[in-house]
């Protein structure tokens, strides 16, 4: 069953269905909530829509310098939403991260694109901007997750690591435990999806096609 | 001969503050010297301990370890060499031999030779731990026991300057009596130079100390 299922605009608004579910459960519990939620399904469907317009209009073109530009706002916006979530003020993180996040996003879109996919181009929109808007979306929460981790362990830790520093360390040996565990902490939500990645796709496949149950 | 540390002219001011912690202060120390640093609280005693070894930089003026300043070592480099043992001692959360020989898994100490488990009894016994073992936990042991610790610790990586940050201030006075007596014995016996900033009266009872107090931003010799 490959045909392509059309969803109209009613069946869409369906959906909105649970964000009223969750609006009355806000003002039930006094969750304080009610307001954010309005604005994130209002940003969200303005965003996806205007979105849809922009895709449409950029996965079409064959201008190498618009698709590297559509990935760089990408990687910017990621960024920004990174800062909002990390409450550091006194490290100077952003541009460090903001260039590692350049140059790893990039070499792993061009990886995925180029040999694991095999288009030619490389930078073919349809496969190029899809494949680093994944990598992107799953790595910028695990960034934003190990940053979090780090700047608080290395407040909270500060003695312990002036002390390691004292004993003769360098930054990194001072600091090694709470980097292990910063990236281990980013990565936990990476390493469960790959964990359950069985019925995970199992139950999307039960839903999409009757010939995963033969 | 060259001096074993050599302070010039230094300055420091706290990030964002104006006000100067220390203007223009000088201190010169020789190998072998025991010298005692007293000064209210908040006088910046600990400061200037944190400055020798690099925690804090100066906003001016010089600090010489065996003629060369300070900047032009790397900090591990200068802390093989300068030893800076903490007000509150430091643990991590493993057994007493793991805490005491955790100067040696750092590359800078490699080559250092790592004491071996009947010496570092014998050293626990002189640092009045005789009943601590060494494959207990180090989290378990009492402030005034962790503070022979990351003092005997220190010692082990061999220093030739030990900067002691108020050493007895979170101790009752058992403890104090006993981390003073060490302290006296790294200068006598094992020819430490050392540097002890503290606020409490001690005088030591073996050693003749160059006692400075800490005023008006500068060092004044008391006796």
């Amino acid at each position: 069953m490959n045909s392509i299922i059309n969803i109209s605009t009613g069946q869409l608004l369906l959906a909105l269905v649970f964000i009223l579910i969750a609006q009355i459960s806000s003002f039930i519990y006094h969750l304080g909530l009610n307001r954010d939620i309005a604005v994130g399904t209002l940003r969200t469907f303005s965003q996806l829509f205007l979105m849809g317009y922009v895709l449409t209009y950029i996965l079409k073109t064959t201008n190498p310098w618009l698709v590297l530009s559509v990935f760089m706002v990408m990687v910017v916006s990621a960024m920004f939403i990174i800062k909002g979530r990390v409450k550091e003020k006194q490290i100077p993180y952003i541009i460090p991260t903001f260039l590692t996040m350049l140059v790893s996003y990039m070499a792993t879109a061009l990886f995925v694109s180029g040999l694991v996919i095999g288009i030619t181009p490389w930078w073919e929109p349809r496969y190029f901007i899809p494949a680093g808007g994944m990598v992107i979306g799953n790595s910028m929460s695990a960034l934003a997750v190990s940053l979090e981790r780090l700047f608080k362990d290395m407040r909270q830790q500060k003695e312990l690591v002036e002390m390691k520093l004292c004993l003769g360390a360098d930054y990194r040996e001072a600091s090694l435990d709470i980097f292990k565990n910063a990236v281990t902490a980013g990565m936990i939500p990476s390493i469960n999806a790959m964990m359950g990645v069985g019925p995970c796709i199992y139950s999307r496949y039960d839903v999409r096609s009757d010939s995963c149950r033969n | 001969m060259t001096s074993l540390l050599e302070i010039r002219n230094l300055s420091f001011a706290y990030e964002g503050s104006t006000s100067l912690v220390f203007d223009h202060l000088d201190l010169t120390v020789n190998e072998g010297e025991f010298i005692l640093i007293k000064g209210p609280s908040g006088s910046g005693k600990s400061t200037l301990l944190r400055l020798i070894c690099r925690l804090n930089q100066p906003q001016g003026g010089s600090i010489l370890f065996q003629g060369n300043d300070i900047t032009s070592i790397t900090p591990a480099k200068l802390r093989s060499f300068v030893s800076y043992v903490a007000q509150i001692p430091q643990m991590v959360d493993a057994t007493v031999e793991e805490n005491l020989l955790l100067p040696f898994t750092f590359a800078i100490n490699a080559a250092k030779t790592r004491p071996g488990t009947e010496e570092l009894r014998e050293m626990l016994s002189k640092f009045y731990l005789p009943d601590v073992s060494l494959d207990q936990s180090a989290m378990k042991l009492s402030i005034g026991q962790k503070q022979r610790l990351a003092i005997m610790r220190a010692l082990l990586q061999n220093p030739l300057l030990l900067l002691l940050d108020e050493p007895t201030s979170a101790l009752d006075q058992e403890s104090a009596v006993m981390v003073f007596s060490i302290m006296e014995k790294l200068n006598t016996e094992h020819r430490k130079t050392l540097i002890t900033v503290t606020h409490v009266d001690y005088k030591p009872e073996t050693v003749r100390p160059l006692t400075y107090t800490l005023a008006q931003r500068s060092l004044h010799i008391t006796s």
